[in-house]
């Protein structure tokens, strides 16, 4: 029994770029296809661009998000090594350990040091507070004692002549980074790309170490 | 003898933006302007490399987003329309200009430009730009990887670890599934990095992504090498950070390319400069000026008349450009590599609608820093991340600070008094879609039932793209993002309602599904905390 030979015919010449060519030819032709799936709605279902943008419109005139008042919270966001973000909503809250509330006494909120809070002697002082005069809002908060700390956590509450606080809503513990801002002078700077209604958003970083703005990358 | 390395990233990205409930949008155009004069240009510069046997290395991070547009079979077709008048428009410029021969020239340039634009995306690539990236990473010259699902700012989504999480793992399965393999390297959206999230990273299967320069000279060890080798996150996924200099070079107003006088001037286009009613057809709804593309102008200088462009002059000066690029890196290769105990590996990322879209002869120049990088003469070596892992296995050991590439170098711009609204809402629908996934672990759920939890969390990633809140502070398109964010989140509230109360309408869903159509095999249960705790 014979079997044919593996090698290729040595009557057909290929050039390397011929080679290369034919390779790239397969691959784009024939390799494996990995379809991008569509959720497959109900077969059923033709909805004309009219009909989807009215069932879109109804859907966001009853269920467009709003503030609820029946969640008490205190969220911690990190902004900069300088700032924090707080929103809260503790609008119908009692206290979580004090059962009287002298409306008299201020709604503040107390952020912590988490550091200086977690160690058992310490002469600095672990906290500052920020006065509010909303139950339900949001704001940056400045940090004062920044040193190497960059791990906060806050309370929110009412805060008595004594400086003792009346805690309505505890936060996450959050983590600020450690370093400097850099100061934006991009509006001295900015010279070729201004922003445009139009502009492709994308389009915007800023370069950080000159803050300078060319390129619609941050005319900010 | 190469003394040292450069890394080029390009990152692609647009906004989920696909209206089909309308018969044409207006923002559906930042995807076709960027097809236009972004990534089919970056492909003519790819396989034009690649004609020529140029050896080189490129990284392309492609978001989930712009690939899941990309695939869209009605913005594909919406785009040849778009294509279509842009090229009926050059050709009636063509006429217009009879008796000013300078810009004539310049319109059969536009006309041909868009002509060949046209052919490369309908005849050679048949509407998937996709299958153009694949094949170059198929030739090994192009490094493709990805980014998170909707591009969500990770530092301000981790009030909860599964929302970042499932933005990370949705976005790497999602590259996966529509580029055939897994991505090694991840760009976080806007560079934006905490400590903790190399641990997410490689639960994905990650081994690098990418931080501004101070994520790394603010790290929790002193780099010994800067920037200009990376650090191992202490659990095998390694950081990059953006080199300053290179930076400096492509977006800097004073040392930058891109506002050299002879390149072509963005800020003035036909579509504001010529009489209404010629132009009307060609403008939003007939009656709002928008930039058409077609512009005559070069940069010329502040404060002067603009002159006409010149097509050929401001490629001479891409190609200067290119030249001394490629100088100041072996200049500052020869300086470091002296002083550090491994080749340095100069990592310089910009997002890729720079080159085209802002800056039109961005393509050229970075084809010709390629080929002059692959010269012998010169000791630069392009390189792609993955690679440079091969040949560099061990670094130093050392958390990166949080940071992002933003305005200031932190969070300050996704969040501020423009847009610090969004995240109360963000926040809670997530938890509210975690609840109903944990709430829903054991119980038997129907096909119905499971198509809307689905979308509940598609609304959820969509809510919480970068884009929105980086749209309301840069104040260009802000009606638009409330929108966007409105919409998205009251699909949530509805969705989570319908399916709290067991009254799901298939009409209704079947109209979500088709309009929010990302994502195909997003799965609700990925939204148990439980579950995810038991994988780890």
């Amino acid at each position: 029994m014979t079997f044919s030979h593996s090698r290729y015919n040595p009557e057909i010449k290929l050039s390397p770029e011929e080679m290369f060519e034919i390779s790239q030819e397969i691959n784009q032709e024939f390799a494996p296809n990995f379809s991008l799936k569509k959720p497959e709605p109900a077969a059923q279902y033709t909805l004309s661009p009219k009909e989807m943008l009215d069932i879109s419109e109804e859907i966001r005139l009853d269920f467009a998000p709003k503030a609820s008042n029946n969640t008490q919270e205190l969220v911690l966001l990190p902004v900069d090594p300088d700032h924090l973000y707080a929103y809260w909503n503790v609008a119908d809250c009692q206290p979580i350990t004090t059962p009287e509330i002298d409306s008299g006494n201020q709604l503040t909120l107390r952020v912590y040091s988490e550091a200086n809070k977690n160690r058992a002697i310490t002469k600095a002082k672990s906290w500052f507070d920020v006065a509010l005069d909303s139950v339900q809002a949001q704001q940056k908060v400045f940090l004062p004692i920044r040193a190497d700390e960059t791990t906060y956590s806050a309370t929110i509450g009412s805060r008595y002549p004594d400086n003792s606080l009346a805690p309505f809503a505890h936060s996450n513990i959050t983590q600020v980074p450690l370093g400097k801002l850099f100061p934006n002078q991009a509006k001295d700077n900015e010279i070729v790309f201004k922003p445009m209604p139009q502009l492709i958003p994308a389009s915007r970083k800023i370069s950080i170490c000159t803050n300078n703005s060319t390129s619609g990358q941050g005319n900010n | 003898m190469k003394n040292g390395f450069l890394s080029i990233i390009l990152h692609a990205h647009l906004p989920y933006v696909r209206h089909p409930e309308h018969e044409s949008f207006f923002e559906e155009n930042w995807l076709f302007e960027a097809i236009t004069e972004c990534y089919i240009p970056l492909i003519g510069t790819l396989d034009r490399l690649q004609k020529d046997g140029v050896d080189y290395r490129l990284t392309l991070s492609l978001s989930p987003p712009l690939i899941a547009m990309l695939r869209d079979d009605l913005l594909q077709s919406r785009y040849l329309k778009y294509l279509h008048k842009l090229l009926e428009l050059s050709e009636k410029e063509i006429i217009r200009t009879q008796k000013q021969p300078e810009f004539q020239k310049l319109a059969r340039l536009y006309r041909r430009f868009f002509q060949n634009t046209l052919d490369t995306y309908q005849n050679q690539y048949d509407c998937d730009l996709l299958t153009a990236f694949k094949k170059h990473h198929a030739a090994g010259s192009l490094e493709l990887i990805t980014c998170a699902a909707t591009h969500g700012f990770l530092p301000l989504l981790n009030v909860s670890e599964t929302a970042v999480r499932n933005q990370i793992n949705i976005g790497v399965k999602t590259f996966a599934a529509n580029l055939g393999f897994a991505p090694t390297g991840f760009w976080l959206p806007e560079c934006a990095y905490y400590p903790g999230l190399e641990a997410l990273l490689a639960e994905a299967g990650i081994n690098y992504f990418f931080v501004d320069t101070h994520g790394i000279m603010d790290a929790s060890e002193p780099p010994r090498n800067g920037v200009y080798a990376p650090l191992d996150c202490g659990n095998g996924v390694v950081a990059f950070a953006r080199d300053p200099e290179s930076s400096r070079q492509v977006w800097s107003s004073h040392e930058g390319y891109p506002g050299d006088f002879d390149y072509r001037e963005y800020y003035k286009d036909i579509g504001f400069d010529l009489d209404f009613d010629y132009i009307a057809p060609y403008i939003l709804d007939g009656e709002i000026r928008i930039n058409t593309g077609i512009k005559y102008y070069r940069v010329t200088g502040q404060d002067l008349p603009k002159e006409s462009y010149n097509p050929k002059k401001a490629q001479a000066k891409a190609r200067q450009h290119a030249q001394d690029f490629i100088n100041k890196r072996q200049q500052q290769i020869d300086a470091l590599s002296a002083n550090m105990d491994r080749l340095p590996i100069i990592i310089a990322p910009y997002d890729a609608e720079l080159f085209g879209h802002w800056w039109f002869e961005g393509p050229h120049w970075l084809e010709w820093v390629l080929r002059l990088a692959s010269e012998p003469a010169n000791k630069v070596q392009t390189i792609s991340c993955s690679d440079y892992l091969k040949l560099q296995t061990s670094h130093q050991v050392a958390t990166p600070s949080a940071s992002t590439w933003g305005d200031q170098g932190y969070s300050s711009y996704w969040i501020n008094e423009t847009n610090d609204w969004i995240y109360p809402f963000l926040h809670q629908a997530e938890a509210e879609m975690e609840k109903l996934a944990s709430d829903l672990q054991g119980l038997t759920v129907s096909p119905l039932q499971t198509r809307a939890l689905n979308q509940a969390a598609r609304s959820i990633l969509l809510a919480q793209a970068s884009d929105w809140p980086f749209i309301m502070k840069a104040g260009t398109t802000i009606d638009y993002a409330n929108k966007r964010i409105t919409d998205h989140l009251a699909r949530f509230n509805y969705l989570h309602d319908c399916i709290r109360k067991n009254r799901i309408n298939e009409r209704y869903l079947t109209a979500l599904e088709i309009m929010d159509n990302i994502f195909p095999d997003l799965d609700f249960r990925d939204y148990n905390p439980a579950n995810t705790q038991r994988q780890k």
